[in-house]
């Protein structure tokens, strides 16, 4: 057969050509090469794939790039003209620098620090349970804020720590407050929303992790005369860190950006970076908010890098 | 390991973490059947608020608007999900890797950011922010969903499939209708309910591109509560949740959440809906520990 067999033959036969009955089969290595590059991608059908990535790619840069890009044009733009006005605002202002960007910070941290202290037994029965079905219906329960709307789930919030709610209603009952605590509209109940919905985000990743620490590496601390909360800090938790480092990652950088929350939660009073973009926003600042959602950006991007970093190492490992 | 007390206050601190992801849930549902106002404990029975849901002309358009809004985003970012998955398996250029990489973002910057840089974008361009741009910004938060999940079930398909179907005479659009769309059918389902769901959901994203006309469910339940809300809302809210509920149920007996979300990435796994189908029949590979299979990790990165 020649060399440059035709890409549009649509079946090449398998064996390497006519071999001499009763001799080893010859294999043209270079034929065989060919042969299955013409069997992985037929032409017509490569050459349509790779227009619609070119245009998947062309719609992706319109669509969701050039908005990213104008939007750090807006945040460099004085009146007509460029100037750094915007981020000498933001980044002067004890409004912005504390007010913003530090409580952004700080609500996350909290929120995410209450989540683990409640992610971390739930990954770790959802890991060790025996039964399946209690498996399951946990697993189902973490889905929860995942699937359920978080404007929603923030609404069942607001009734619960509301002045009339029942934590007030409670507290009163019990004649431990005189007059109803005031809970909503304040950072405590911004934290308590983040942490419902950064749950599951650290929680998931840990499931899978807890199960594969080996059980024989407790059993022998055990065996050595460790409590069980000695082995679960000593020899479980630290083979887990990578998972738990990963969710509290991943769950801090999707509560640093929530809006829904502050809004529902704080009332407009608990400022973090999305409510402070969206009141400039709607001001017609748009400079601002850029510059506001530009930091928001730069801080997921800092704050995931990790897991990129990690994921990739992780799949070069695999590789070896 | 005999319990002792820390095994005892691990379990109690779990079962708390439970109560309190399900709490609000159930406190919220409750208030819906209060025929006084939004407040817990309940006064008495009533259903009237969900008739008064469905008086509500801007109840009713919000849902409407919504589902559509949904479906479609589901379906286009579907197709699209399913053109670039194909698409990065058969070709191993850069351009593919790096769009895959840009179609997943979505899932990571907040969708308010994405809302900002829409919004102004629409501006400019416009003077106003018009429905499609509301519709653009769902199929991008969407997006990811079908992708990963689609992705995820092509690794599991051995190119020796393909490559018999071409033997034996397929095309490449053959070779999709009859070889990989019938195993990806799981897949593709999981990716949609999720890009629906993601839809349904969003509230950060559809603030910024909701007009004061044309308004997503979320936004209309957040608008109604800034006016003083009656249970009606809750009413609603309890609607909308029993939605999402039914979708995770579904989810969880077509696939099962822990595979879905890549939580089983240990241990023996099964093919996705493996309990159904009889072992013969299924075409997937065993799983040894030599060759871990990618998980269909949706949610996690």
């Amino acid at each position: 057969m020649s060399p440059d067999v035709s890409l549009r033959t649509p079946v090449a036969p398998i064996a390497p050509g006519p071999a001499a009955p009763g001799s080893p089969p010859t294999i043209d290595r270079e034929q065989n090469k060919q042969r299955s590059r013409q069997i992985r991608g037929a032409t017509t059908a490569r050459r349509l794939l790779r227009i619609l990535i070119l245009a998947a790619a062309a719609a992706l840069a319109v669509l969701l790039v050039a908005p990213v890009l104008y939007m750090v044009g807006l945040s460099f733009t004085t009146g007509q003209s460029f100037g750094v006005d915007h981020y000498v605002t933001f980044f002067t202002s004890q409004y912005y620098i504390v007010g913003v960007a530090l409580n952004s910070v700080a609500m996350a941290a909290a929120g995410v620090l209450v989540a683990a202290v409640f992610a971390i037994p739930l990954a770790y029965v959802i890991a060790r349970v025996g039964s399946a079905g209690v498996r399951r219906a946990l697993t189902v329960a973490l889905f929860v804020p995942l699937w359920i709307n978080s404007v929603i789930l923030m609404l069942g919030w607001y009734i619960i720590v509301g002045a009339n709610g029942i934590v007030n209603q409670t507290l009163l009952m019990i004649g431990l407050i005189e007059e109803p605590l005031r809970i909503l509209s304040t950072p405590t109940a911004v934290v308590i929303g983040l942490a419902q919905l950064a749950i599951p985000y650290i929680a998931m990743p840990l499931v899978g992790v807890f199960a594969a620490v080996p059980r024989s590496a407790e059993e022998a601390a055990h065996v050595c005369g460790a409590s069980p909360a000695r082995v679960f800090f000593r020899i479980t938790l630290p083979l887990s860190a990578q998972g738990l480092f990963v969710g509290i990652l991943l769950s801090f950088t999707l509560s640093i950006g929530a809006l829904a929350v502050p809004n529902i939660l704080g009332g407009g009073k608990v400022r973090m970076f999305s409510v402070a973009a969206y009141s400039e926003l709607t001001t017609g600042n748009f400079g601002l908010a850029s510059v506001i959602a530009l930091v928001l950006l730069l801080t997921t991007v800092l704050c995931l890098s990790p897991i990129l970093l990690l994921n990739r190492r992780t799949n070069q490992h695999k590789e070896h | 390991m005999r319990p002792g007390p820390f095994t005892y206050l691990t379990v109690a601190a779990a079962a708390a973490g439970i109560v309190f992801i399900l709490l609000p849930l159930f406190i919220m549902a409750a208030t819906a059947f209060n025929p006084t106002a939004i407040t817990f404990p309940p006064e008495g029975f009533t259903l009237k608020w969900f008739g008064a849901v469905l008086e509500d002309a801007r109840f009713v358009r919000a849902i409407i608007i919504s589902l559509v809004l949904a479906v479609f985003s589901a379906a286009v970012s579907s197709a699209i999900g399913l053109i670039v998955a194909l698409a990065i398996r058969q070709s191993k250029s850069r351009i593919a890797e790096h769009l895959s990489t840009l179609m997943l973002s979505p899932l990571f910057i907040p969708g308010a950011l994405l809302g900002i840089a829409l919004y102004q974008g629409a501006n400019a361009l416009f003077g106003t922010v018009p429905l499609g741009v509301l519709l653009v910004g769902h199929i991008l938060l969407t997006l990811p969903f079908p992708v990963r999940a689609l992705m995820a079930g092509l690794a599991r398909i051995p190119t020796s499939l393909e490559e018999a179907a071409f033997l034996s005479g397929a095309g490449f659009l053959g070779t999709v209708w009859h070889v990989l769309l019938p195993q990806l059918r799981l897949h593709l389902f999981a990716g949609s309910a999720m890009a629906f769901t993601m839809s349904w959901n969003d509230f950060d994203l559809s603030l910024f591109l909701s007009g004061t006309r044309v308004q997503t469910l979320p936004v209309e339940i957040y608008g109604r509560l800034q006016l003083g809300a009656d249970p009606s809302i809750t009413a609603l809210s309890l609607i909308v949740a029993l939605v999402s509920v039914a979708g995770v149920i579904i989810l969880d007996r077509t696939i099962g959440v822990a595979e879905f979300a890549g939580m089983e990435r240990q241990g023996p796994r099964r093919t996705p809906g493996g309990r159904q189908r009889s072992a013969p029949s299924t075409p997937s590979t065993p799983s040894t520990p030599s060759h871990p299979q990618p998980d269909s990790g949706v949610l996690t990165p």
